[in-house]
């Protein structure tokens, strides 16, 4: 529950928040949370099988990991004080996982 | 230490925090309510799958009410399931061929053969004889894909569908124990005087509370299953996305192609026996052989997952013309783990209690995701005034037609099973003609009314009176053309028949006191509902 400890004020408060602004958080929480999960998985997978696991269960433990991870991430994009952070640490956390698993993946065999 | 865990806690949840998590926790609810319903209400029917099914295929009662036990004995591959395959196959080349083995749920073996021009299936006897087609999917191959795939197989569209409800209902378990964070006192507190929203409410956090740790096992392990399909990335990354050979090294399968050389198989029967001595006792669930009349065929045993938790079926390979051992490989502890969170969501194993209790958890969850709705549209009146949006009025109709318009549904496709004449044409798509055909109208129902009532309000009694009376008439309808009243299930001790029609009566009692009880109950003022106030 890291992800909780750092929320100050969340954004909206009694102000409406815009449509647009919801849509960002609802995208962020859908696609984002998705592709960090995507992300933790590939990369998780990789690491274990550099670790020495074998590959069906290296797969098989990034992907249980990656699922536990995904509600809370999708939970934390609403709960994050600015939407455009919660697309940097997911979208960008992705995006990096991704790059450094197939990094990894080309590294490796 | 508790006092500092508290005074933590209490930092962690802050109030800006219960706040933040309201909007999704709503909206989550209202958009995909009505799809969790129809996956919680289908997936506790397919807790009784096989009991359903015993009702709703009349010809297959035969091995429980005459024959008695027969998962005593082991039944002979070799000289009661061949020649079966044979007939279906009527001729043609076999291609593959599986039989699911009978047991003590359903005393019939389920075949299906697939050869050079088509497919065929059908149900038998133990001994080999084969039975006249059952003429419905039932709840083995309609309630229950229904539940997990919504029936849209084309590129896993279902489990996407439902993998993505799947985790916004685990997102919603969290954000309702965030927003509500004094979960212990719930234990003591249903209000069922006064106010229905607040009832509504106090309803909607006990069942979220109370039943907190089913909801979240159920709906981790549902994905779970299908994990490799919905989040691949990890097959992705080490298997090129190859999902078949994933499922190969994980599970211990084999295959290999045909060879196009002509081969006889090898009697199946001391492979089954070599299986049960490699598991170390069990019974074989499932046999397949693919490859079939073919050098390169190869024999597959399933063993039953009835005496553990796990689903891990055990499969041995066999090859099919020498009967020598192919693979035979126990999976790794964490895949052996994936398997043991799968079988606590199938519930296969034999286990009578824990079979109700998964089936009463999991209509809790409808009350959950029902009451959240009743609680929003409640809530959403009074914002509204006399007159309600179009939002809402969707929303009640949506809440209506996913409730009582599915239960009116299921159980007018149970009374069309009893109803059509086993004759006619495509009798199985008929059926689920029906039920789609029956929802639809449902939910038009639900929406028309919504939209015409003085105080809009769906059209609850009126539905409930429905599911009343089409329950009742399953009764009677059972009754009427297959002869087996209760007294005569209880006398053959025939308990699956019965525990269908017990609880169908238990349905039409229920719904027809509800519907009463709504009749009778004033139309809420707007005034009084104004003045409450609640904390969510």
């Amino acid at each position: 529950m890291k992800t909780a400890g750092q929320t100050g004020s969340p954004g909206g408060g009694k102000a409406e928040p815009s449509r647009l602004h919801m849509a960002a958080r609802v995208a962020a929480a859908v696609f984002g949370a998705y592709g960090f999960a995507w992300g933790l998985a590939a990369f998780g997978a990789e690491l274990g099988a550099l670790a020495g696991m074998a590959p069906a269960e290296a797969v098989t433990a990034s992907s249980l990991l990656a699922l536990v991870v995904l509600p809370v991430a999708a939970l934390w994009a609403f709960a994050v004080p600015r939407v455009t952070v919660g697309w940097a640490v997911l979208g960008g956390g992705g995006v990096l996982l991704i790059a450094v698993s197939q990094f990894a993946g080309m590294a490796g065999p | 230490m508790t006092a500092k865990m508290t005074a933590k806690k209490r930092k962690l949840i802050s109030p800006a925090l219960r706040a933040a998590m309201l909007w999704p926790h709503t909206w989550a609810g209202v958009t995909l309510g009505g799809l969790l319903m129809l996956i919680f209400f289908m997936g506790s029917l397919a807790v009784f799958a096989s009991e359903i099914d015993r009702w709703m295929m009349p010809a297959t009662r035969v091995g429980a009410v005459e024959v008695g036990p027969v998962s005593l004995d082991p039944i002979s591959l070799d000289h009661a399931v061949v020649p079966v395959v044979e007939k279906l196959a009527a001729g043609r080349a076999v291609r593959d061929w599986f039989v699911q083995l009978p047991d003590e749920r359903r005393p019939v073996m389920a075949l299906r053969v697939r050869t050079e021009s088509g497919n065929a299936g059908g149900v038998a006897t133990a001994d080999g004889t084969l039975l006249p087609p059952v003429g419905t999917l039932g709840a083995g191959s309609f309630f229950y894909p229904l539940h997990y795939s919504l029936l849209l197989k084309a590129g896993f569209v279902g489990y996407w569908i439902v993998c993505f409800a799947s985790v916004a209902m685990l997102a919603g378990l969290i954000s309702g124990v965030i927003i509500h964070a004094r979960i212990f006192k719930d234990f003591f507190t249903f209000r069922s005087w006064g106010q229905l929203r607040r009832s509504l409410l106090d309803l909607h956090n006990l069942t979220g509370v109370l039943v907190l740790p089913f909801h979240l096992m159920i709906t981790v392990t549902g994905i779970v299953i299908v994990l490799p399909i919905v989040l691949p990335a990890g097959v992705q990354a080490l298997y090129g996305g190859d999902l078949l050979r994933f499922y190969d090294d994980a599970l211990g399968n084999y295959s290999r192609p045909r060879s196009g050389i002509a081969a006889p198989l090898a009697p199946l029967d001391p492979m089954v026996a070599e299986a049960r001595r490699l598991w170390g006792g069990g019974e074989a669930a499932v046999v397949f052989v693919y490859n079939a009349g073919d050098a390169a065929s190869v024999v597959r045993v399933n063993r039953d997952t009835g005496d553990h938790i796990s689903l891990d079926v055990q499969p041995v390979f066999f090859d099919g013309v020498t009967g020598a051992l192919l693979k035979y490989q126990a999976p790794g502890p964490i895949v052996a783990t994936h398997r043991v969170l799968s079988g606590l969501h199938f519930a296969a194993f034999d286990h009578w209690p824990l079979r109700w209790l998964y089936f009463l958890f999991g209509l809790a969850g409808c009350v959950l995701i029902g009451t959240g709705m009743l609680y929003w549209m409640e809530k959403r009146r009074v914002a509204h005034g006399v007159t309600p949006g179009l939002g809402w009025r969707s929303v009640a109709a949506l809440a209506c037609g996913s409730t009582t318009g599915l239960l009116i549904a299921t159980l007018a496709m149970m009374a069309a099973n009893r109803l059509l004449p086993a004759g006619i044409p495509s009798r199985e798509l008929v059926e689920v003609g029906v039920f789609f055909l029956t929802w639809i109208c449902c939910a038009i129902h639900a929406a028309i009314r919504t939209r015409t009532d003085q105080t809009p309000n769906p059209p609850w009694s009126g539905q409930c009176a429905a599911v009343a009376l089409l329950a009742a008439a399953c009764v009677v309808l059972n009754w009427i053309t297959t002869g087996e009243h209760p007294g005569r299930a209880v006398a053959a001790g025939d308990w699956a028949v019965l525990g269908v029609d017990l609880v169908l009566a238990l349905t039409a009692a229920a719904a027809w006191r509800v519907s009463r009880r709504l009749v009778r109950r004033p139309d809420p003022e707007l005034s009084t509902l104004v003045k409450v106030t609640d904390h969510a």
